[in-house]
């Protein structure tokens, strides 16, 4: 029949007495059990805990994302993320697809960062294929890599006061901001949030006329007095003070021992920053500073994203005034890209945390094996701990400072 | 990643004197590690060497000749090069591998993930379920199994 008619029928090759298609254990059973394992306070009266799903579908849960917690009363005894609700398999696609047709890819990773992840994964293959980028496309890649960053911590800041509860009002002052830096990105790469813009050996296409005129009038004139006034309205308010400051501690200890990168990291006191620690590209030629802060709290992971906001355009800055004139790719540009076998693990700072791209080449027109390190889903190892004994009106607060994208969680 | 520093090649293999090779396949660069050594490499890694942030461990699937591979990218926080150290499993059924989660606990998600997409079972973990995948599901989809590699290299461009 034609329903059961499979081309590609024949061609797995299974174990001996394996049946894909038998069903033997309930995963929720599974989840629950590992939940029920946490230290239980005997003391006073017996209280029961109740198991809560603050579920797939939530307006704070940033996607389709899931967190089960057991509670006692209103404090959290311990809590699980469960996440593969936007999980579309990027990995094996990449394995399918050659090499530059992956860029498109690793746009749609991290949806609202789409220039880092090209960053990442061009600096890997160019890491294989042994080619550096020329001059100018190496300062234009770094004025989009912090436009990008602006951008995202712009839309955090818009969407972790939306969770907080002052819902539309600073999300909008915010947004407007970054309609400026998608109406720069859609000029020069054609798209506003799926950029594809990078390329092996250098950027797609030379920036058009006028655009860099226009990124000047932006970021020395406009933007530096709307981050001020937003951050005036934000940092001293009595609200978001309350509800952030002392809540949702994350230790440097904690932090360096669960693996937790980027704003995340510096926030709880840690200094390090790709870009200072092993610069790749261009950024040992600009001045700007690593910004930390001392708490690890939820008002401190607010405020070291601004702290962010202000050396990003501080980088721009010089970029733009540096920027010479040349070529924008050191090697011609080619449908099916020539690469070496072997290995190569490219990483960027991106806005959420270190985004890795490890590609296995095996002299194929396609990888044989790439894997994306990606931040958020590493970042939410520390979202248990930090939740625990907190209440769960804190949950929200906590992993809207995170800053989670799920198509990076799930990739 | 660049080839490792000659310094830190020769401190490293002084400590571990014949335990831990240089990767020597070409285009690849690293150590190689025999399972059996893993945690007390580890260990030392982080106490001694500083190595104290785990960044990445993934795993690596090489059909032709008959081996997993887990990839695992320790770096300082202090700055500097990173480290990136393998090891190899015969790819029975199956495949064990010890875990992580004791010395770096941020390793609990990205070993799940393994376990998940490849298959590789890691002893020691303390909730080693499905992360992606959950449900009913049995299979590892990124484990090669196709009996013949007709759809693995599809995609030409032009």
């Amino acid at each position: 029949m034609a329903e059961n008619s499979n081309l590609f029928d024949d061609n797995i090759a299974y174990p001996q007495g394996f049946n894909p298609e038998s069903q033997s254990f309930d995963p929720e059973k599974a989840l629950y059990d590992a939940l029920q394992t946490y230290q239980k306070n005997e003391i006073g009266l017996e209280t029961d805990h109740i198991i809560v799903n603050i579920g797939p579908q939530h307006p704070s849960t940033h996607g389709v994302f899931r967190v089960a917690v057991i509670l006692d009363g209103e404090t959290i005894v311990n809590l699980k993320p469960v996440m593969g609700y936007l999980h579309r398999n990027h990995e094996k696609i990449g394995e399918r697809n050659t090499y530059i047709m992956n860029m498109p890819y690793t746009d749609r990773l991290d949806y609202l960062a789409s220039m880092s992840n090209n960053f990442g994964y061009a600096l890997a293959v160019e890491k294989l294929m042994g080619i550096k980028p020329p001059e100018r496309a190496d300062y234009i890649r770094v004025m989009m890599a912090e436009m990008t960053r602006i951008s995202n911590h712009l839309f955090l800041i818009g969407s972790l006061l939306n969770d907080l509860g002052a819902y539309f009002t600073p999300m909008l002052y915010a947004l407007e901001e970054r309609e400026l830096i998608l109406d720069i990105f859609e000029a020069v790469a054609g798209s506003r949030m799926m950029c594809n813009f990078f390329r092996f050996g250098g950027i797609a296409r030379d920036l058009p006329e006028g655009t860099l005129q226009k990124i000047k009038e932006i970021f020395f004139e406009r933007l530096p007095r709307k981050i001020d006034e937003i951050d005036r309205f934000l940092s001293e308010n009595e609200i978001i003070r309350s509800r952030g400051v002392g809540q949702g501690v994350l230790t440097p200890e904690n932090a360096i021992r669960f693996s937790a990168t980027g704003p995340l990291l510096r926030a709880s006191g840690i200094p390090y920053d790709i870009r200072r620690a092993e610069p790749y590209s261009i950024y040992n030629r600009f001045e700007f500073d690593v910004c930390t802060r001392k708490n690890g709290d939820i008002y401190d992971r607010l405020m070291v994203r601004f702290d962010e906001i202000r050396q990003s355009i501080r980088i721009i800055q010089q970029a733009a005034k540096q920027i010479p004139e040349g070529p924008v790719m050191s090697v011609k540009p080619m449908y099916q890209v020539r690469v070496p076998p072997g290995e190569a693990y490219g990483r960027v700072e991106g806005p959420k945390g270190e985004l890795g791209f490890y590609v296995v080449s095996d002299g194929k027109p396609n990888p044989w094996r790439y894997h994306v390190r990606a931040p958020s889903f590493i970042n939410l190892t520390a979202f248990g701990p930090m939740c625990i004994g907190q209440k769960i009106a804190d949950v929200v607060g906590v992993l809207g400072s995170i800053d989670i994208v799920l198509g990076e969680v799930d990739r | 990643m660049a080839a490792p520093l000659s310094s830190q090649t020769q401190e490293l293999s002084s400590r571990f004197s014949n335990r831990i090779n240089v990767d020597t396949r070409p285009g690849y660069s690293g150590w190689l590690l025999d399972k059996s050594h893993l945690l007390e490499f580890a260990i030392a890694l982080r106490d001694e060497f500083g190595y104290d942030y785990l960044s990445s461990i993934t795993g690596v699937d090489y059909l032709p000749e008959g081996k997993m591979e887990i990839v695992y990218q320790v770096y300082r926080t202090t700055g500097g090069p990173g480290l990136m150290f393998k090891v190899q499993v015969p790819r029975t059924d199956p495949v064990e591998v010890p875990s992580l989660v004791s010395t770096y606990p941020g390793a609990e998600l990205q070993e799940r993930e393994a376990w998940d997409l490849l298959g590789i079972k890691f002893t020691g973990h303390p909730d080693l379920r499905r992360i992606f995948y959950v449900g009913r599901f049995r299979r590892f989809p990124l484990a090669e199994r196709l009996a013949r590699a007709i759809l693995r290299r599809r995609c030409q461009t032009f």
